[in-house]
């Protein structure tokens, strides 16, 4: 699948049907990149799905039309948004929007019926983004992330759906990393120096870090 | 004395509730909600007056009752009446308002003395909530949450108390599976079963202390509350046997017509039966075979097959309908419509023109006055949730 991203696109783009593992500082890195694949995606006519456990749908929103990759258009219409995070600012989300609201990201149960619901409205081939894997290991312990992951993912593969996983660098011990890329299909890293977004991915063909052109 | 759930058809599949101090288990797939089963049970429970412990370490307690509250078919006020066993909020450093709060979840001795002190405070009279067991094994791992359930239901057994757990199997062990199950009196599994893109949901009794239906009910979750559900009946037959009738006689909220395309339209009824929803169509009057057909390729869960007793001349046209049904393999139910009017063959005089063996239900109707339609419905829906129990055996 072609992703909108020169560096990707460059290889031929990703592979439909697969789980990827986005990893990178806290920062506007991976976001900027799912947002980028997100958007193109959708503006050929695909479908998407946001999964969200640290910011608000409206924060996503407003941050998309900064990379000027303009998201909100789609929202509700063919992008389906599952909002994890405003049940724990204890207060009610807007009600006019239409999330797929879940109690927190404590409730794995929860969630993958949140996902399987957005799987109805966005049919096969979707592209997924879920920010991020980290706030689920904040909130539970990593054999219950790793299971919840490999459910989810064998059904969003399943669904032909293209899934970026995010997950913070330097925030879990090396086993949890670890573990994580053994789940998934593929793995991109991410990293920032001197201004610029350097990635790796051996298993795409990027052996070496190199400038991340989106 | 019985507790019963108030989940439609699960209460009579078990004798009619379940066993005071026992226990339950509902177990089952992950993507299932089944908190609903819960808020269903408590709701049934608030209503006799029990008074409902639930324990919960997933989510803020006002999250349960305001989820609960959403089924427009309860009185959202009566789930403020349950009394939370508080495993979550301390997580988010917040102190706990609720009566029974748990400072450390993963503290095996704290747990379970709280739940014992709540059970201890409501001997007689509490029905117990679990919800998601599966969290305890995951986080404390599979020896400590076997402690700490072994200690919840002797608490429970002492102070006569009835529990109800739920389990995602987050792929466990069937070696684990079985140490769990085998703590408890019943069992309910909960299985999704995706046909394309549609997922059904299905539950079943795995295990009772005594007789149990073993049929098993698909459901659907809706804003009223867990629903059993069969998702489309067909009603066909040859020409002016009363196909509409019978389905206008037997549907509560009857839609008249539903246009599929511009030329062909389907009397469309939906009937709530024993706790029982069920979709029912009727094909029109033309009859053609590719049409019908092309319905019963669609997700048909079974066939009631008119036919007018006044008429035998129609007979073979019904016997060969009857084929296509056979081919597809979808379970069916003969009507013998218009047994009211003169002249009207008798069932055994029918089986025997049609040459149907005994095995074949036919039930005598009469569409205009509206005898006998409801059972064949009944007998239509019995046979379609056997047939699913052969299939699940497999």
């Amino acid at each position: 699948m072609l992703t909108g991203i020169k560096t990707f696109d460059a290889l031929g783009g990703l592979p439909d049907g697969s789980n990827i593992l986005l990893i990178g500082p806290p920062g506007p890195e991976k976001m900027a990149l799912s947002i980028r694949l997100l958007a193109s995606s959708l503006g050929t006519g695909g479908k998407g799905i946001y999964v969200t456990t640290d910011q608000l749908p409206t924060e996503i929103e407003q941050k998309s039309k900064k990379l000027g990759a303009d998201i909100e258009q789609y929202s509700g219409k063919s992008l389906w948004f599952v909002d994890c995070f405003s049940w724990t600012l204890g207060k009610p989300p807007e009600a006019e929007r239409k999330d797929i609201l879940v109690p927190g990201p404590s409730a794995l149960n929860d969630l993958s019926i949140g996902i399987a619901q957005s799987m109805q409205n966005a049919a096969d081939g979707a592209a997924v983004v879920f920010q991020s894997v980290s706030t689920l290991l904040l909130y539970n312990n990593p054999e219950m992330v790793f299971r919840f992951v490999q459910i989810l993912g064998s059904r969003l593969k399943y669904s032909n759906a293209m899934t970026l996983l995010h997950l913070e660098s330097d925030m879990h011990d090396e086993k949890v990393v670890t573990t994580m890329k053994h789940l998934a299909d593929e793995v991109i890293e991410l990293k920032s120096e001197d201004g610029k977004t350097l990635v790796l991915s051996p298993t795409l063909g990027i052996r070496n870090w190199i400038e991340l052109i989106l | 004395m019985l507790i019963a759930t108030g989940i439609p058809r699960l209460d009579d599949m078990i004798g009619g509730g379940v066993t005071k101090g026992n226990n339950a288990l509902i177990f089952s797939e992950p993507g299932i909600d089944t908190s609903v089963f819960l808020s269903q049970i408590a709701y049934s429970s608030l209503q006799k007056g029990m008074a409902c412990l639930y324990y919960v370490e997933d989510r803020y307690p006002s999250a349960v009752t305001a989820k609960a509250g959403e089924m427009k078919l309860w009185d959202s006020k009566k789930f403020e009446f349950i009394q939370f066993i508080d495993g979550f909020t301390s997580r988010t450093g917040i102190k706990s308002a609720e009566k029974y709060p748990i400072n450390d979840p993963t503290d095996v001795k704290e747990v379970t003395l709280t739940v014992d002190k709540a059970v201890r405070e409501h001997r007689d009279t509490a029905v117990l909530f679990f919800d998601q067991l599966d969290r305890v094994v995951l986080e404390l791992g599979a020896e400590k949450a076997l402690t700490v359930l072994d200690s919840v239901i002797a608490s429970a057994i002492e102070m006569h108390t009835t529990c109800f757990f739920t389990m995602v199997n987050w792929d466990f062990s069937d070696a684990f599976a079985e140490e769990v199950k085998k703590r408890f009196e019943y069992v309910v599994g909960v299985k999704a079963v995706e046909e394309k893109s549609l997922t059904r949901n299905y539950f079943y009794v795995e295990k009772a202390p005594a007789r149990f239906s073993k049929m098993v009910v698909p459901f659907r979750i809706g804003l009223d509350g867990l629903g059993v559900y069969v998702p489309k009946i067909l009603v066909t037959g040859p020409f002016h046997a009363g196909k509409s009738s019978f389905v206008q006689k037997v549907s509560t909220r009857a839609v008249s017509i539903d246009r599929i395309g511009t030329t062909v339209a389907l009397d469309h009824g939906y009937i709530d039966y024993g706790g029982v929803a069920v979709d029912l169509f009727g094909t029109p009057g033309q009859e053609r075979f590719e049409f019908m057909l092309d319905i019963l390729k669609r997700d048909t869960f079974g066939v009631i097959l008119l036919i007018d007793s006044t008429d035998p001349a129609s007979f073979s046209r019904a016997l060969e309908m009857l084929h296509h049904v056979r081919k597809e393999a979808i379970p069916f139910v003969i009507a013998a419509n218009k047994q009211d009017v003169g002249g009207a063959l008798n069932i055994e005089e029918i089986r025997k023109m049609m040459k149907l063996p005994a095995d074949v239900p036919i039930v005598p109707t009469s569409a205009v006055i509206g005898t006998g339609c409801l059972d064949a419905v009944k007998a239509m829906i019995d046979i379609i949730v056997r047939k699913r129990v052969v299939m699940a055996q497999m």
